[in-house]
């Protein structure tokens, strides 16, 4: 079903009216600006840009502020599930996750159990997935990405295009600004800075987000390294700097996974990561942004407990809910699913990037019966969700206007407050009737405009 | 301090590098339409004689066919390679660098890859092309107060406009006024700054003094 407000007819009137060859500049403004997202296929390196739709996606006011609140509502009780499960372990002690979720989680890393971030802030970017049910019309939380959510760059980005191509839409139509995105980093690093400069730390040219990488380091005043340019001694992290001096860093906004960060720490042959970097961390000379362990949080089985996060930190009722989702761990949970397989969406919880997602619907008798087979050996590998019948929302494809699937990914800031940024990222499926929008799968990108906030 | 002083040799050995391939993309491009003119109707050889000073043996049968392998051809000075080069530099230091300055280096390499299988590049697209590179040292000069990645790059350019002068025209006369901008930039760029001095008669020496000028400004070991 297509999403569609006024605010869309007021764009569409406006849209109209424009000069659709202009519509060219976008992929000459990415091609020139090297917007790519980059990817491996077939043991081969394939520089592309990522796929844009000018149609953006419309969220009114109201509409934001709600999520706002919700989101705001969800990362507070994520940052203090974080602390709390590499602190005291009340969660678990009061019974409310079993603990099975927390210590069976490969994501959780218990050699940093009483490790304190710096400013007990843990989850400093989050990028949660959201859709909206067309059914209830509400918004749904489907995934919190903890660890290194990327692709804010792209929205930004194509918002600098988007106004010198069609100003008229920015005169006429109230959108929120998004351009400070840059500052609520800058400001960020700033609350969590325990002394040095700032960095963004990339595995390096090679990944698929590089161009994100440079571009939140100049936007956000940090400065783009790789670990050949940093070095640790006696537990403080300096940059080498290219006059023989030494200058020391305090925030690493670090773009690779826990994994390959300290090849000392975690794996041996990490071959991007720095030497020793988890001792500055333990003994708080650095930020590390998002901070190491964060991977039990966005843990898709750790997901489900989430509503129960916040009415257990924070005394609320949760503002935005989960897709309804089962956990075959639980026996009750367990015997629905297996029931009710064919009309599930299954994911494994250890694959992302709309990996290791099967939709029951279109899978054989004996796959299913495979897939059974693997759910009741491995009950806690799996979760099944009800298949969200979300909204499309208007496309262009070939000229014409037509519906596609998909999401979007709002990014919250937490620094000395948490906010939401007034923009995200909207992917979307580019063939007809596929619910899989993840970029890795192909998907495109949109802007999302906040109207008025 | 303004976050722009704090390099580290791998980036700041990528400024230089991009100085270095912009000017060589620059003077190459030029010369190669120089003798593209030449070879229509004056010397045939013009192009054989151009790349032979760099190391690069090209064969070809006409003005369009010398084009295209000054572009395209298998040899480390072809215009294509050098533009990668560049631009590989350019997005390893995508921070430090503009928007303009970046798409400028960006969009050279696009529209030469562009046109790699279809030969149908003509000397006036080159000559069109070329004047994105003055656009890019446009930008670099042009801007009020010039950040400490903008001298790294001038300073490249500096030490390339030299080694591609002695290379192709082996004068010291003509040097003495880069080797003055080399030894400002680098004067600049370090407190023990070696003077680069043209000695005359001697290209050996000058080649070797040149090239020990990028170690004398970034320290690749603490």
């Amino acid at each position: 079903m297509l999403e569609n407000n006024a605010t869309y007819n007021q764009f569409f009137d406006l849209f109209q009216q424009q000069d659709h060859a202009r519509l060219a500049g976008f992929d000459d403004f990415m091609q020139r600006q090297g917007v790519t997202f980059n990817l491996y296929k077939n043991d081969q390196f394939i520089e592309q840009t990522f796929p844009f739709d000018a149609i953006p996606r419309i969220i009114a006011a109201d509409e934001f502020a709600h999520l706002s609140r919700g989101l705001e509502q969800r990362v507070g009780a994520l940052n203090a599930f974080l602390n709390d499960i590499y602190g005291e372990q009340k969660i678990i002690k009061a019974g409310i996750i079993p603990p099975d979720f927390v210590f069976g989680s490969k994501a959780y890393l218990p050699a940093f159990h009483g490790c304190r971030a710096p400013q007990d802030i843990r989850t400093h970017i989050s990028g949660l997935d959201l859709v909206k049910d067309s059914v209830s019309n509400e918004w749904l939380i489907l995934e919190d990405n903890l660890r290194v959510p990327s692709g804010a760059s792209y929205p930004l980005s194509i918002r600098r295009a988007y106004r010198q191509l069609f100003p008229q839409l920015f005169e006429k139509m109230p959108i929120a600004p998004s351009d400070n995105y840059g500052h609520l980093l800058s400001s960020m690093y700033e609350h969590v800075n325990p002394g040095g400069i700032s960095v963004v730390l990339s595995p390096g040219r090679l990944n698929s987000a590089f161009y994100e990488h440079g571009y939140l380091a100049r936007i956000s005043d940090a400065r783009l390294v790789t670990n050949s340019d940093l070095f640790v001694d006696n537990n403080v992290l300096y940059l080498k700097s290219f006059n023989g001096k030494r200058i020391r860093v305090g925030v690493v906004y670090r773009r690779l996974d826990d994994d390959f960060l300290d090849p000392l720490n975690f794996h041996s042959d990490s071959m991007i990561g720095v030497p020793n970097l988890m001792s500055v961390y333990r003994a708080g000379n650095v930020a590390l942004l998002n901070a190491v362990g964060n991977g039990i949080a966005d843990d898709k089985g750790i997901y489900y407990f989430v509503p129960k996060m916040i009415r257990y930190y924070l005394g609320e009722e949760p503002i935005l809910s989960n897709a309804p989702t089962y956990l075959p761990w639980f026996e009750d949970d367990r015997k629905f699913v297996l029931e009710n397989l064919h009309k599930l969406v299954i994911k494994d919880v250890a694959e992302a990037g709309g990996y290791g997602v099967l939709f029951g619907s279109k899978l054989s008798q004996q796959q299913l019966a495979d897939l059974a087979a693997h759910i009741q050996a491995e009950p806690r590998r799996f979760i099944a969700q009800e298949l969200i019948e979300f909204y499309d929302i208007p496309t262009q494809v070939d000229g014409q206007i037509v519906p596609r699937k998909s999401d979007l990914r709002m990014y919250i800031v937490h620094g000395k407050d948490i906010t939401v940024w007034a923009g995200g990222l909207t992917r979307f499926a580019r063939e007809a009737g596929n619910y899989l929008v993840n970029s890795s799968q192909g998907g495109g990108f949109k802007d999302t405009w906040i109207m008025g906030a | 301090m303004a976050i722009s002083l704090y390099l580290s040799p791998r980036m700041a050995d990528a400024l230089v590098w991009l100085g270095r391939y912009q000017q060589r993309l620059e003077t190459l491009g030029k010369e190669t339409l120089v003798q593209f003119d030449a070879i229509i109707d004056r010397n045939p050889d013009a192009g054989k004689v151009l790349f032979a000073k760099l190391g690069s043996q090209l064969d070809y049968a006409c003005a369009t066919q010398f084009l295209h392998e000054a572009c395209y051809g298998q040899h480390g000075a072809s215009l294509l390679m050098l533009s990668a080069q560049a631009r590989e530099n350019a997005i390893t230091i995508r921070d430090l660098l503009s928007d303009s300055l970046f798409g400028s280096v960006n969009s050279v390499y696009h529209a030469l890859k562009a046109q790699e299988n279809n030969a149908s590049l003509d000397a006036y697209q080159l000559a069109q092309l070329l004047t994105e590179i003055e656009y890019f040292w446009g930008r670099l000069s042009t801007r009020l107060v010039k950040s400490r990645s903008a001298q790294f790059i001038l300073f490249g350019q500096s030490l390339e406009m030299i080694d591609l002068k002695m290379r192709l025209y082996g004068e010291v006369d003509t040097l003495l006024e880069d080797a003055h901008q080399l030894n400002l930039y680098g004067s600049q760029l370090s407190e023990n700054w070696q003077t680069f001095e043209p000695i005359h008669h001697n290209q050996y020496q000058n080649m070797n003094s040149l090239q020990a000028c990028a170690s004398n400004i970034i320290h690749y070991d603490l």
